[in-house]
């Protein structure tokens, strides 16, 4: 297969949010990933962790491959984001819910990947989210409009690959659409 | 005779525009006719809402003639920026640079179609029911969720009938994703499609995803 360029997906979030399960739910080839032993306060609750980056390929057909990136979640690999996020067509952010500040998670997301924010897509992924809580998501869009972001916002399961798609479409949507003249 | 529309203005300020360019109509050769809505030569719109500095990008890519009103201070005072409050002088220097700009133009006049519509914008994207409902409700989605849009122009991008469309408006309206405005738009707005990657990807990527 011959590539003409590199075409780039970034799915970033928290750490334990579920970014190496849904690029395995998208990726047409078993992912690469760079996991270590986890050795922080994540060892609770999984046995390892992304310490550079997770990658799955979409095959479009033989001359074209979409590439999904997914980040180290913790902030201390921030440097990897930039690396990342350099030339990706958009970016898709997974947010735990279950967590005691998911909107300052969000907003760690957001200003660490500016450049992708502001000029290209971002979609956002809102996981743990409860059947009973039905207006969970209002809370993320009333913040990302007061940093005047508007995206598709979607409760997701990654291990469930129609979740997936449905997010990836919301995001590809955009990008085709959404900047219009 | 040129046209003038006011948009969003406060009453004071439309005063001191009404009052000066009807003494300048009466007293020179300059003649104006004030409108509400409607065509017109030029635009003033009120930049401080998010509505106004939309339809004066709006009708600045339709290369309308806009005179922008704000009370911010980081204007540029060679160009159509007034701030609030307006003063006479500064309606004048604008005016100014309106005739520099005909003179100098070839381009025959034109004039901005302005009309008081509803228009719809997304608060939230919406569920699968919805977005089952036409195929190019994602592409209307894209949009919308970004700005607003009048029926005509969800039209044109879903490629609906007025009474599919009516029914994306209503369920969406229904479960609270949808914001509906009474405001000035610009008529002839064309929708272009941009994208960062080869033109066919993102097809082919959406075909490639649901396909599996």
């Amino acid at each position: 297969m011959i590539i003409v360029s590199e075409l780039k997906f970034i799915i970033t979030g928290t750490a334990g949010v579920g970014k190496t399960t849904a690029i395995t739910s998208l990726s047409d080839v078993p992912p690469v990933t760079t996991d270590a032993l986890t050795t922080d306060e994540l060892a609770d609750i999984k046995d390892t962790t992304t310490t550079a980056f997770d990658f799955g390929e979409i095959l479009l057909d033989e001359h074209t491959c979409i590439r999904i990136y997914g980040t180290p979640g913790q902030e201390r690999f921030r440097h990897m984001w930039e690396i990342l996020a350099e030339g990706a067509l958009g970016l898709v952010i997974l947010i735990d819910h279950s967590r005691e500040k998911p909107l300052e998670d969000l907003n760690i997301y957001l200003n660490n990947f500016p450049k992708l924010v502001e000029e290209s897509a971002v979609a956002i992924g809102v996981t743990r989210v409860e059947p009973n809580e039905q207006d969970a998501l209002e809370g993320y869009y009333q913040a990302l409009e007061d940093k005047l972001i508007y995206c598709p916002v979607m409760a997701v399961d990654p291990r469930e690959r129609e979740d997936m798609v449905d997010l990836m479409d919301s995001l590809v949507s955009y990008l085709d659409y959404a900047n219009a003249s | 005779m040129r046209t003038i529309l006011l948009s969003g203005l406060r009453r004071s300020d439309e005063l001191v525009f009404t009052s000066l360019l009807t003494l300048l109509s009466n007293n020179t050769d300059e003649k104006w006719e004030i409108k509400t809505k409607g065509s017109s030569d030029i635009v003033v719109v009120d930049v401080d809402t998010r509505n106004g500095l939309e339809l004066a990008r709006n009708l600045e890519r339709c290369d309308r003639q806009v005179i922008r009103v704000t009370t911010s201070s980081d204007t540029d005072e060679s160009a159509l920026w007034l701030r609030k409050p307006v003063r006479s002088t500064e309606i004048i220097r604008c005016i100014a640079v309106l005739n520099e700009s005909k003179l100098s133009s070839n381009e025959p006049d034109s004039k901005a179609i302005l009309d008081v519509k509803s228009t719809y914008r997304l608060r939230r994207w919406p569920n699968k029911d919805i977005m089952n409902l036409f195929p190019e409700a994602r592409q209307l989605a894209a949009v919308m969720i970004r700005r607003n849009l009048t029926l005509e122009e969800a039209m044109l991008i879903s490629k609906q009938g007025k009474d599919s469309l009516m029914r994306f408006i209503s369920l969406c309206k229904k479960y609270n994703f949808l914001r509906e405005n009474t405001q000035h738009v610009v008529k002839d707005v064309t929708i272009a499609k941009r994208s960062a990657a080869p033109k066919n990807l993102f097809s082919k990527l959406r075909r490639k995803l649901m396909s599996k």
